[in-house]
Formats: C-alpha cells, structure tokens, sequence
C-alpha cells in the first residue's frame, strides 16, 4: 500500500511493483488530521472514521482481510 | 493458527499508524481478539492504541539473560510468568511490545523461550497483527514466520518504495 501520498501512484510507481511482483491493494492520502492527532501524540485510533486516511485504509483493510 | 498480518517497510512510512488502524479495523468489524505485537526496537504501537506499557518482552528476556531469576524458581517458568506480565490488555485486543533488542552476548537460550512463549500465545488469537523493525532486519527473524499478508506500506518517495520492493525479494 502505498501511503502519506499527494494523489494517485503515477504509472512509474505502478509498473515497478507490478514488476516486482506485488499486489497492490491501494493508496491512503495525505490526512491533515490524521497529522495533527500524530503530533499532538493522541492515539490515532480515536480519529474519526469518516477522516478520509481512515475511510482509505479500512477500504484497503476490505479487500484483504477474510 | 491466527490469520496474521505483518507490516513492512521503511521507517516513517506511517506502517505503525496503519497496524494501529488495522487494530481498530479488526476490532470494529467484530473480528477479535486480536493479538498486537510490536516487534520493532523504537516502538510506540502502543501510542497509536493509546496504551500505556509497563513491561516488555525485551525486558524478560535481558532479566533471564543476566540469570536474575528468583531461587527456588527454574528459568522457564520465570521467564513465562514475566513474559504473561508483558501482554496488556484492551478493548477486543492485547497488545505485547517486544521493547529492547539484544544487548552483547549470547541470547539463544533466552530467545528460544520467547520463540515457544508467543507460538504458544498466538495460538489463542484469531488474528495477529504485528509492526515490524523499519527496514528489512524482521525478515530474518521469528516473529514474521508463517504469515498469511506481509503488508508493505512504502510512501510515495523513491527509496520508501525502493525499501518496500527490496523486502518483496528477501521474502
């Protein structure tokens, strides 16, 4: 997964790990909130689950876990 | 057997944020309990949890390694009560932090017991979720064995990516 990100992985990124041989299971956004509960040393898994970092990761967390 | 989950990649790609919200998924989705082990030497899994840790596995195992057992107690059955004071529980998980790496010296006989303490823990979990050491230097070790999804988190830089490829070949 690829994280902390400014928008989608440009086509370079995707045919490395598709060469590599990897499965690639999405990206999560750069997340301003999820910045400052991080820096403000609050758990991060207080953050709402409507933050888009959250939205994107449980969407990710969908398709791999059975 | 647990369905395990093992986070790799590069320091300050953000993995230990998302085995913390890996830890809220499972819980939120009923599927529990899961077993959260923080394997890496700089760890703060327990921060994103919001946990406070007293005692670490790391800690046992030095205490065994410098044959600080009580009398009148064997080496195994100190090191198991010390590492059962290790696990916090929470909320629809437990969390244990590996905490300190290895100092000088020779850590075999300390390490088996650890080895056979969290075979014998994982077993009672569904799922297990755990934050490796930044880089690839877990690989090489126990606590990666036999999982089901080795989740690489790389950020969008060339050498996270980089990092996050290279673990895919040692595996």
């Amino acid at each position: 997964m690829i994280n902390q990100a400014k928008g989608e992985p440009p086509p370079q990124v995707m045919a490395l790990i598709a060469e590599a041989g990897l499965d690639y299971v999405g990206t999560v956004l750069e997340d301003e909130t999820l910045y400052e509960f991080d820096l403000e040393g609050k758990p991060t898994i207080e953050m709402p689950l409507e933050t888009p970092a959250v939205a994107s990761a449980f969407a990710i967390f969908d398709k791999i876990i059975t | 057997m647990p369905f395990s989950i093992a986070m790799a990649g590069k320091g300050g790609t953000g993995k230990t944020t998302m085995a913390g919200l890996l830890v809220k998924y499972l819980t939120t989705h009923n599927k529990t309990p899961v077993l959260a082990v923080d394997a890496d030497a700089n760890a703060n899994l327990n921060e994103v949890l919001g946990v406070a840790v007293t005692d670490t596995l790391g800690d046992a195992r030095e205490e065994m390694k410098k044959g600080q057992v009580p009398s009148g107690m064997t080496k195994d059955i100190f090191m198991d009560m010390r590492m059962q004071q290790a696990i916090i529980e929470h909320d629809g998980f437990d969390l244990v932090v590996m905490g300190q790496p290895e100092g000088a010296g020779c850590y075999c006989a300390a390490n088996s017991l650890l080895a056979g303490f969290l075979e014998k823990l994982t077993d009672n979990y569904p799922y297990l979720v755990m934050d490796n050491e930044a880089g690839m230097e877990h690989i090489s070790r126990l606590t990666t064995r036999d999982v089901d999804i080795l989740l690489i988190v790389a950020d969008a830089s060339r050498r996270g990516l980089q990092a996050g490829l290279r673990i895919n070949d040692l595996v």
